[in-house]
Formats: C-alpha cells, structure tokens, sequence
C-alpha cells in the first residue's frame, strides 16, 4: 500500500486523540472514584442508582420514625407500668380495708390513700410526649378523661383511633394505646371503681368492696393485654430496624458495585494509558522527522 | 537531416519540461499537509517527430497535461460517511447535556426531591398533629415543584442554545453554498477544456465535506464540470454559478428548513442541521412533555388524596398542588400557605390522626395510570434511562463512524496523499534529467565551437 505522509500525520493524530479520550476517562475515574458519572456510563445502571438512592433515603426515614415510635411506646410503656403499680396498691389496700378488725378511722384513711391513687391514675392517664397526650387516640390535644355533670364520673373524651407509623416498606405499627381500654373499660372501669371503693370503705360496705375487687382484677388483665402489645410493637422496632440496618448494608455494596471505580483497575489502566501516550509520542515525533529530502543534499 | 542547431532547441523545451515537472514536486511539497490538496503529477508525451528521408528522428517531449490523482469513488464515499458523522455529532452535544440535567448527580434533582417529599409525608403521618412537621411538608413540595420546574427550564434553554446552533449551520452552509457556485464558475473554462481543475478542484472537493458536515444533499458533476447540489428529495441547491439559500423558520413544534419557499425539512436525515432540527422538534420536546406528564400526575394524585383528608381546621376537600393545564410544571405551586391546611388526618378524626398523610406517602410506590402504569418514581427513572441510552447510542456510533471515516479518508490519502519519499525521488530525476540536459547543451556548444574554428 503506498503510504502518503498524510495518512501518518491522521493515524499519529487519531491515535493521540483516542488515547488521550482513554487516558481523560481513566484519569477522571481515578480522581472521582467514580466509573458511573452520567447515565450514559451504564444507562441500566443509573436507573437503578436512582431507585437505591430513593431506597436509601426511604431507611433514613424510617430510622427516624422508629426513633420517633421508640419515644412513645417507651412513655406508654413506662405509663402503663406506673398503672400496674398503682392497681397492685389499689389491691392491697383495699384487701387490708376488708379486715374486721380495722376501726372506721384506719378504713377513712385507706380510702383516702385510695383517693390519692385516683389521682394518680388520672395524672398518668393526661402523660404528654411534645404537648401530645398519649392516651387520647388521635385526639392528641385533649385531656383523655374529663369528670361528668354529677362531679363524680370520669368519662374517657378521646377516641379509639389508632396512630399508626410506617418503619419499612408497608410496615406500620400503631404507636398508641387508647386510653378507653386502660382506664374507663367495659367491666373495670379503673378510674371509676377505684373511687367507689373508697366510698365502699368508708360506708363499710364489705359487699360492695369485694365486687368492686373483682372489677379492680378485670382491669389488671385489660392492662396486662395493653402491655403485652405495647412490648411486642417495640419488638417489632427493633426487628424492623435490624433489618433496615441490613438493607442499608446491602445497597451502600450495591450502589458501590455500581458507581464506584475498580481503583486498583483504574489506577492500572491509567499508568498503562500514560505509558501508551508516551510511547505513541515518541513514535510520532520521529515518524515526522523521516523523509528522503533529510538525505538528499 | 536534422541540425546541432536543432538539438539545442530540444534541449531547452526539455528543460523548460522539467522545470514544469519541478515546480508540481514543489506544489506537491508545499501542499503536503493542506487539507483535500490532491497530488499532481506531469505526464509527459514524445513530441511529434521530423520526418526525414532517413526515418523519423524525435524532437524530444512535452508536457501533455497536469494530471491529479483523484478518486471519484472513495470522494463520494467521503461524503456519504461525513453527512452521517455531522449528524451523530450535532446530537451528541445536546443529548449529553439532556442526561446530565436529568441525572443531576449530587444535587438534589428531581429524584432525590421526590423521595424528600414523600418522606416528609411519612414524617408527619407519625407526628401529625405538629405544625413544624407540616412546614417541612410545605417546604419539600416547593422543593420538588422547583426541582421540576428547574430541569424544565434548563432543557428549555438548551433548546435555545441548539437552536442557534442550528442557525449558525444555516450561515454555514449557504456560505458554502455560494463559495461552491462561485468555484463552478472559476472551473468552467478548466474543465470544459478537458483540463484538470487542480487546486480549484480540491477546493471545491473541501468545501463539499465541509457541506457535508452540515447538511445531507446529492451531488454530480456535468460534462462543464459545473457541481450540481441538491437536497436529497431533490431540491436545488447549487445550479451552476447560481445558488439558493436556506432560510430558517421558528415555530414552537421546532423549526422548519425552506429553500425558495418549499419546506424542505423533510429532506434532512443526515449532517449537523437534520441533528439539531431533530432535538429541536423532537428530543427535546418529548422529555418537556415528559416532565409536564409528570407534574400532572404528581399534582392530581397528590390533591385526590389531600381533597379526601382534613386540614387540623377540620376543613376538607382542598388541593395540595396547583398548576394550570396550559403550562403544567411552569406553575406547579404548593396551594396552600397555612401548615395547619394540610389534610394529614381522615375527616372526622383527631388531629394526631396522620392516616392521610400516610396514603400520599405510599403514593410513592403505587402504579399511576396517567403514567402508563408507572410510579412517580420510575417513570422519572425511566427518562433517566432513555436519556442515558440516547447518549450512549450515539457515542458508540459516533466512535464507530470515526473510524469508517478514518479508513476511507486513509484509502484516499493513499491515492491522492503526497509522499515526501516520493516527491524527493521525483526532484532527484528531475534534477538529473536538468543536469544531463545543461551538459547536453554545453557539449553541442563545443561542437558548434569546433565548427567555428573550422570556419575561422
């Protein structure tokens, strides 16, 4: 094939412009840590980084939302402990006020401890988180029992909706225990009974203060129900968040697999790259100088 | 019988000869790195000889023409591959520039604020009652109509910048158009001569590839040598000395090539302008309808949800997102100012109820049949995708037609490329040639002389 000197000075710049476009890619990877920068890099793979990002922004969310859930059900949980507490004195107490040998005087005061102890259920039943009352349903800005027309009956003003949270995809725990099953529910009504035990002690009314006994241990069920429930959703927190923690793992490694250069790889090419440059330099610039007009004199 | 006289005459129209042979190695020397110079050479014919009574005796050779070594076959094939080399590199500018405002890596693009959103949903659905909560949801809804309306804006304005693009191609090539028409005239007496057209020729040759960067068009020469142009459907473009201009037209469906009145816009498939009417009229319009696909949907399901839920006011039945069907991701705006509005809780619930607020958060991953089916999300994903894809198929061609290019251009360089080697064994000839004939010429002086002396 006969050669014209055009053809050396094309393919010498051809050549050049190829292997710099190599040695740009290369060297771009290598300080950007990054062999996918535009979808056009892996265009399939774009698409997908964007959905793990998408995924990886959803678990933040959801850390935060299992945080958020944690600080509830922890106050729920402490609250209904400091309920069951106050149901086993309410038991003792009222067990000791049933004894014959008590004078009117020690039975007036049990039931005024007992008095007390209303107030404390009460206190506990009106627990905030941020201004929001726990034990009211969605309705987290009133007073979940408020005390009827005839001042003696407390009646539960919240409602029975529950407050769900997303913690993964499709997930959702409810949060909140509706005030209406701890402390005013069918056949315990807790609040309620605890005062007319006093009142039953302080008629002497034995009859009544063993009924009233009866309710008193429906409500510890009701409660223990409540506690059982609230113990299996932070559970269920920790589980979920176990396993966000694992998902996070695996797409941090699948994005990296995606976006991440090959360092070892790229740093290789690139001082391969170089060295091709340089070589095809040299060639180029002796090519250049060759002809027969050098010799011809 | 023929004279020394004669012979010296010879002498000198051999000289002259190689001093015309001398003057193309020169050319040829000269031109070595012009672009589309075709090499010339001499070719030299015997002259006719005297006839005497004892035979034809040769009066030596003349220069019978300047000849440059052309193919017509690999010209054409030049051409051919360079209209769709223009064309692949007129997309490539404004296809990457599509991906990367899509992809938007590191910042937060449309994706990113996508996800923010429905997380802000997700938020408040577990603390609905909180008005800071219901700010952020505010907040990240202006983000994303932003976000939208941003990468609306950037595509518009690179429909703008191709656009000049496409007019600077239209100066372009009714520039070359002229300097090929007036060529025609320059090599009419040439060529209609028989002659080569030379350095005129390859000019014109050059300015033809130049076009063809530019624009698609059939071309032949006539028998005065005179390049006919027309558009591929066959609409002239250079006539002889004459010739039309193209004349740009904008219109908001992209723009419109006419030559003499006539759309010739169909006629373009390939060069740099058929690139630039295609992302105007298409590329880039289907990805702004995209984005307006996308806002409306956002928008509608968003608001169907939002209408069924109630603001803390207890106040149902209102809209999240606004926008006007005319300009759809242009005014895409959050509708309401006041947090307490956003309808978070089911009508008649609490206010710490976020069972609304939750379902525009799974909205994120339900199908949209507005969307063919997809979520928000992968439809934008989707784009990225497409966009990703159209950029890669053009860079893979482009790479590919380089090097088609490449071998054909080499092909024709080996045929009409100047080698240095060989033009420096042409000079070493002719200076030997010019060498032998100066001592010619001094040997038929002396031989003169000796006559002289006889005389004297």
């Amino acid at each position: 094939m006969r050669v014209s000197e055009n053809m050396n000075v094309r393919s010498f710049l051809t050549n050049l412009a190829d292997l710099r476009s190599r040695l740009y890619k290369s060297s771009l990877e290598v300080s950007s840590g990054k062999s996918l920068r535009d979808p056009s890099d892996d265009p399939v793979g774009a698409a997908r980084v964007l959905r793990i990002r998408d995924q990886m922004s959803r678990i933040d969310q959801y850390y935060r939302n299992i945080n958020q859930s944690r600080t509830f059900l922890a106050a729920t949980d402490d609250a209904l402990n400091s309920v069951r507490n106050l149901i086993t004195s309410i038991s003792e107490k009222a067990a000791y006020g049933l004894n014959g040998t008590l004078s009117q005087d020690a039975r007036d005061a049990i039931a005024s401890e007992l008095d007390q102890i209303q107030g404390s259920l009460l206190h506990t039943a009106g627990t905030t988180i941020d201004g929001k009352r726990i034990f009211s349903g969605s309705e987290v800005l009133k007073e979940p029992l408020v005390l009827g027309s005839d001042g003696v009956t407390y009646t539960y003003q919240g409602d029975q909706n529950a407050l769900s949270v997303e913690i993964s995809e499709g997930l959702q725990i409810q949060t909140n225990v509706a005030g209406s099953d701890v402390f005013t529910a069918a056949g315990s009504d807790l609040v309620n009974t605890v005062k007319q035990l006093a009142d039953a002690l302080r008629a002497d009314d034995s009859g009544a203060v063993h009924v009233l006994m009866g309710k008193v241990d429906q409500a510890t069920q009701s409660l223990d129900v409540c506690r059982t429930r609230v113990g299996q959703s932070l559970n269920q927190l920790e589980t979920a968040k176990a396993q966000l923690d694992q998902r996070a793992f695996n797409l941090t490694a699948e994005i990296s697999g995606l976006e991440d250069a090959d360092l070892a790889e790229a740093a290789t090419s690139l001082s391969q790259n170089q060295t091709a440059l340089q070589a095809a330099l040299r060639t180029g610039a002796s090519l250049q100088s060759t002809s027969l007009f050098d010799l011809i004199g | 019988m023929s004279s020394l006289f004669d012979s010296l005459q010879v002498a000198l129209k051999t000289m002259g000869n190689l001093q015309t042979g001398i003057s193309v190695v020169n050319d040829n020397v000269a031109n070595v790195n012009t672009p589309g110079y075709t090499r010339k050479r001499v070719i030299f014919e015997e002259s006719p000889p005297v006839i005497t009574p004892e035979g034809a005796i040769g009066t030596g050779a003349d220069v019978l023409r300047i000849e440059a070594a052309r193919s017509e076959f690999l010209d054409r094939r030049i051409l051919s591959e360079q209209q769709i080399q223009g064309n692949l590199a007129g997309q490539q500018f404004a296809l990457e520039q599509i991906e990367s405002v899509l992809y938007n890596e590191g910042q937060p693009g449309i994706s990113d604020q996508l996800t923010k959103f429905f997380n802000s949903m997700s938020e408040l659905a577990s603390d609905s009652s909180s008005l800071s909560r219901r700010q952020v949801v505010l907040g990240e809804g202006a983000k994303l109509a932003d976000s939208i309306r941003s990468a609306y804006n950037t595509l518009s304005s690179l429909r703008e910048a191709n656009r000049t693009e496409a007019k600077n191609s239209v100066d372009k090539i009714n520039l070359l158009l002229g300097q090929i028409a007036d060529l025609n005239v320059e090599l009419e007496p040439l060529v209609s001569l028989g002659m080569d057209g030379g350095s005129l020729q390859d000019q014109r040759q050059e300015l033809m590839g130049q076009l063809a960067d530019q624009l698609d068009f059939v071309s032949y020469q006539d028998d005065s040598g005179a390049m006919t142009i027309t558009t591929s459907g066959g609409t002239p473009l250079v006539v002889g000395g004459e010739s039309n201009r193209l004349v740009l037209e904008e219109s908001n469906d992209g723009i419109r090539i006419k030559v003499d009145g006539a759309d010739v816009t169909a006629d373009l498939n390939n060069g740099r302008l058929a690139a630039y009417e295609k992302i105007d009229a298409e590329t880039i319009p289907s990805y702004l309808a995209g984005l307006n696909q996308f806002a409306e949907a956002l928008a509608d399901e968003v608001n169907s949800i939002h209408a069924s839920g109630a603001g803390l006011d207890g106040v149902s039945g209102r809209d999240f997102f606004t926008y006007s069907a005319t300009d759809p991701v242009g005014s895409l705006q959050v509708a309401l100012t006041d947090p307490a509005a956003v309808a978070a809780a089911a009508v008649g619930a609490g206010a710490g109820d976020g069972t609304v607020a939750q379902q525009m958060a799974d909205l994120r991953d339900q199908s949209v049949t507005s969307l063919g089916g997809n979520s928000l999300a992968d439809f934008y994903s989707n784009m990225v995708f497409q966009s990703g894809l159209d950029a890669r198929y053009v860079q893979d061609s482009l790479a590919n037609q380089q090097k088609v290019l490449t071998q054909l251009q080499n092909q024709r360089d080996s045929v009409s490329g100047v080698s240095l080697d060989e033009e420096a064994v042409n000079l070493i000839l002719l200076q030997r040639s010019y060498q032998a004939s100066s001592r010619f010429i001094q040997v038929v002086n002396s031989l003169l002389q000796e006559t002289m002396n006889l005389i004297g």
